[in-house]
């Protein structure tokens, strides 16, 4: 057994799929409350034209929170031409429906209207855009109290982040679907990582889109002569790369960093805009101790001292297996075909 | 060629140069030692490698090294260097022709300055030298074939070769003789035409080899033959004396002297043949040879020696003494054994329970006349022929039926080629179960020229069997190596006939490589330049597969080391353990 075993068992235990039972229920809960929405709109005289599922889900980098808390991204489309000059009246509008539903913390930030279900665990952010005849997304952007200046329709393209991030023509194309899941297994250890690694507050604004993005810009995929996936290899030289070419830190004073990652499609924004200098500073050396530990762990032989380190990076759900009873030798059970056809001959 | 630059760019030398015979000729000329040296060179039509020169003779510096004179000329042949190693500026000639006259000038001074040089170079050519004096009539050289290795003092038997016109292989033409003892498989096939050559044949019992540890330059001429031989003569030691003395009190009429010696950097051996008409005992003398009116004729001699043959054929006497068993005598199998053997691996098992069948013959090494013979008697009777010094071993063994530990401990290495991948699993697996010491190579290949594999499983060292078989995508223990070229899951057997008849698409070619990649590494393992497990893998073309519309896996897409020994060692895999 090789190292990369253990990175597949922790990838088996965080991986989130839209199969998966756990999140079944949220998604339930989010059907429901989708429903309500839509008919308030519809009676407001917007009715919602097209409604999807943001984030990770369509990347296949979604996690199990280790919080228990689901997080559903809810997008909603409204006709252009349907759609209030203000964007923050459907946004009032979808808050109303969720107070009247029993959420909790129902409140509208400047890009969504964000919820918790008391009862299910579930944490539900309704993203609400405007579509234009040429099939252009405009974002809901403006708080509950927001004047003229700090509210628009801003111009956004969602499913242009998510095939951006799912776009693997840069790879050989005999390999692209290996390559694309390693990537997809980086970008879990590392959101796995954060939110080991950080306090919740500060976890939150080291955001998932934000971390993908320069994992897939900065990718560096790492497989034996076989084309046995090796994560750690490839995890490790992708962070020397986000951290010695990315470009994304900038040092300030008092060995202090701030974190710029612009988005790869419109609006182009910076994703980590307005955040603090203690955002900045904490992941760049955080992000610098992972990728020390990781090496360390490459060059050790001792498959259990590597699994010591990397969970105390990834936490619990990294296994550290049981020292190898001695003698147990025996027959290979080959655990998939019975029989395959060979290709040999001599 | 512009003969008038050439001559003035070899004066710019210091020599003097002209032209004569209407320019056809090169006349160039300078000092040693105060005395004249004149050397000639027809002009070629085409410079096709250094120019040759000539040396006159007459010159009064005695013999030389690389001048080779014959009796009846009056130039003696300049040797430079061999003309295989020259390559020649022939876009200018005139450079050419300046630097070859530079090296006659450097190498001809040097051999008259310094005896001592003169006489090692004459001693590290001997056999040219002796060549010459072995000139019948016309172009005929006397010959003699000896399988002797030259140690020890030995009676040979001389067979004379048939008065026919012609003959094949070791069956020589007069007038080439062969001495033997017998190691050499020299009889025909058939008994019946093996009776009629002995009739034919007139053996010479009164034949000797003997060691000299001191050689003297050849004589220059055949004249001097005689005395030259009574001089080497005296110097041979007791038991060399002791045989010589048998052939001084003999009854013949032919007597045959075969020495062996050493030279620089190598060892030189030479026959003389003594004869006259009537019966008697070899000569003591020159004097008595005179007076018997004996010929004494020089031979050249061919040795058939294990210690010089199997070298010179790229061998290596070192595995003289290694034991290796192959199992499976198919295309690959039985080009494996006869690369084994040519490298010198000393004794060789071959098993297989098949036969030689005519769907064989256009990729297996074995000829038509071994069709319905069992493979490997058929492999070993034909390596007994092509590498005399082998000893090779056939059983009608399947590689099932060989999982016994006390018939596999005495061999070095089993090298495995059914390209059967149940029964090699049940054979590795009965290896790990036995704790079996014995290393194993399995090598096969795959189909449609793509490529082929081997790995070597040393016991006791990382890497085992199993690593060959960890499912790279899953890490778990697989039914087909790793090392596969063409993706799993395809059907890439074709059908002839129906059931039963399914074949593996290759070609001799593919066949050929994966044997010699696979004897490669046992040699260097048998040498001890491998110690490990390992593995090795020859990448051919996916033209051919892509028609089949066949995928290839990972590996194939990657591998950029073909025929590099790599270690077998799988991290992921769980016999080896972490
Ligand atoms: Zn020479
Ligand atoms: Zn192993």
């Amino acid at each position: 057994m090789g190292i990369q075993t253990h990175f597949n068992k922790f990838h088996d235990r965080i991986k989130l799929g839209r199969q998966d039972s756990a999140y079944k229920k949220a998604r339930d809960r989010d059907d429901s409350i989708k429903g309500a929405v839509s008919s308030a709109f519809a009676a407001a005289g917007y009715p919602v034209v097209n409604d999807f599922i943001q984030g990770s889900f369509d990347t296949h980098t979604a996690i199990v929170p280790i919080s228990g808390d689901y997080d559903i991204d809810r997008a909603l489309v409204i006709d252009s031409a349907q759609a209030p000059a203000n964007p923050v009246t459907p946004k009032k509008k979808t808050l109303e429906v969720l107070e009247s539903r029993g959420f909790r913390n129902a409140k509208i930030k400047k890009p969504c209207v964000t919820a918790d279900y008391a009862s299910d665990n579930v944490h539900i952010d309704f993203i609400i855009y405007k579509r234009s005849p040429l099939n252009q997304l405009y974002l809901a952007v403006g708080k509950e109290h927001s004047d003229e200046n700090n509210r628009e329709w801003s111009p956004a393209d969602p499913h242009g982040l998510t095939d951006w991030i799912n776009d693997r023509s840069g790879y050989p194309t005999a390999d692209a679907q290996a390559i694309q899941d390693q990537f997809r297994r980086l970008v879990r250890y590392l959101k796995r990582w954060r939110d080991e690694q950080f306090s919740p507050t500060v976890g939150a604004r080291v955001y998932s889109i934000g971390l993908t993005v320069m994992v897939k810009q900065q990718l560096r995929h790492s497989f034996s002569m076989e084309g046995a996936p090796q994560d750690l290899q490839a995890l490790r030289m992708t962070l020397d790369a986000i951290i010695l070419f990315g470009g994304y830190f900038t040092p300030e004073l008092a060995g202090r960093y701030r974190v710029r990652v612009p988005l790869p499609v419109l609006p182009w924004r910076d994703i980590f805009d307005g955040s603090s200098l203690d955002t900045g500073t904490q992941l760049y050396n955080k992000l610098d101790y992972l990728r020390r530990k990781l090496a360390e762990a490459e060059g050790l032989s001792d498959e259990r001292e590597q699994c010591r380190i990397l969970a105390d990076l990834f936490g619990r759900d990294f296994e550290v297996p049981d020292p190898p009873k001695a003698g147990s030798k025996g027959r290979a059970v080959y655990p998939t075909a019975g029989i395959v056809s060979s290709s040999t001959g001599a | 060629m512009n003969r008038n630059r050439i001559r003035s760019c070899i004066e710019d030398l210091g020599c003097t140069a002209r032209l004569t015979d209407g320019a056809s000729k090169l006349v160039v000329e300078f000092i040693v030692q105060g005395r004249s040296v004149v050397l000639y060179h027809p002009f070629p039509d085409e410079l096709l490698r250094a120019p040759q020169f000539y040396l006159q003779k007459g010159h009064g510096f005695g013999k030389l090294a690389h001048v080779l004179t014959t009796e009846d000329s009056e130039f003696g042949e300049v040797c430079i260097a061999d003309s295989l190693s020259t390559v020649v500026n022939t876009g200018r000639p005139e450079l050419a022709y300046r630097d070859t006259v530079a090296k006659h000038v450097e190498l001809l001074t040097r051999l008259i300055e310094d005896p001592a040089y003169n006489r090692e170079e004459q001693l590290r050519e001997f056999d040219a030298h002796w060549k010459i004096l072995c000139s019948g009539s016309g172009s005929i050289t006397n010959e003699l074939f000896v399988a002797w290795e030259g140690n020890e003092v030995e009676r040979l038997q001389v067979r004379l070769p048939r008065k026919t016109k012609s003959g094949s292989g070791l069956d020589i033409r007069p007038p080439s003789a062969v001495a033997d003892t017998s190691v050499f498989h020299l009889r025909p096939k058939s008994p019946k035409r093996n009776k009629a050559v002995r009739r034919a044949r007139r053996i010479d019992h009164n034949a000797v080899g003997m060691r000299l540890t001191h050689l003297d330059p050849a004589p220059a001429t055949k004249r001097e033959v005689v005395a030259w031989f009574f001089d080497i003569a005296d110097r041979i030691d007791c038991d060399g004396r002791r045989e010589l003395e048998r052939l001084h009190r003999g009854k013949g009429r032919d007597y045959w002297v075969i020495f062996s010696a050493p030279i620089p950097d190598g060892e030189a051996m030479f026959a003389i043949h003594w004869r006259r008409r009537s019966k008697g005992g070899l000569p003591r003398s020159v004097d008595e040879a005179e007076a018997g009116q004996w010929d004494a004729r020089p031979y050249r001699v061919r040795a058939l020696s294990r210690a010089s043959l199997i070298p010179r054929g790229g061998g290596s006497l070192d595995l003289s003494n290694k034991s290796v068993l192959l199992v499976g005598c198919g295309s690959v199998g039985g080009d494996l054994a006869m690369r084994l053997t040519s490298a010198g691996v000393g004794r060789l098992t071959v098993s297989d329970t098949d036969k030689l069948s005519e769907e064989n013959l256009y990729r297996h090494i074995l000829s038509m006349n071994h069709i319905g013979r069992q493979k490997a008697e058929a492999l070993a009777h034909d390596i007994g022929r092509k590498h005399p010094w082998a000893k090779v071993e056939s059983w009608n063994r399947s590689l099932e039926c060989l999982r016994e530990p006390a018939a596999l401990k005495q061999f070095d290495l089993i090298v495995i080629a059914v390209g059967s991948p149940n029964v090699e699993r049940a054979f590795a697996e009965f290896c790990l179960e036995e704790s079996l010491s014995v290393p194993v190579i399995n090598c096969w290949l795959e189909g449609y020229g793509i490529g082929g594999h081997a790995i070597l499983v040393v016991p006791g060292t990382k890497g085992c069997w199993h690593c060959a078989y960890v499912d790279p995508e899953t890490l778990t223990p697989s039914l087909l190596p790793n090392l596969h070229f063409l993706a799993p899951g395809q059907t890439v057997m074709r059908d002839q006939g129906g059931c039963g008849t399914q074949f593996l698409p290759y070609s001799g070619i593919a066949a050929g490589y994966t044997a010699a990649m696979s004897a490669d590494l046992a040699v260097r393992f048998l040498q001890g330049h491998v110690t490990t497990s390992s593995k090795i893998s020859w990448k051919g073309s996916d033209m051919e597969a892509n028609r089949q519309r066949l995928s290839v896996t990972w590996r194939f897409r990657h591998f950029t080391e073909s025929l590099q020994i790599l270690p077998l060692h799988d991290e992921n895999c769980d016999f080896c353990g972490a």
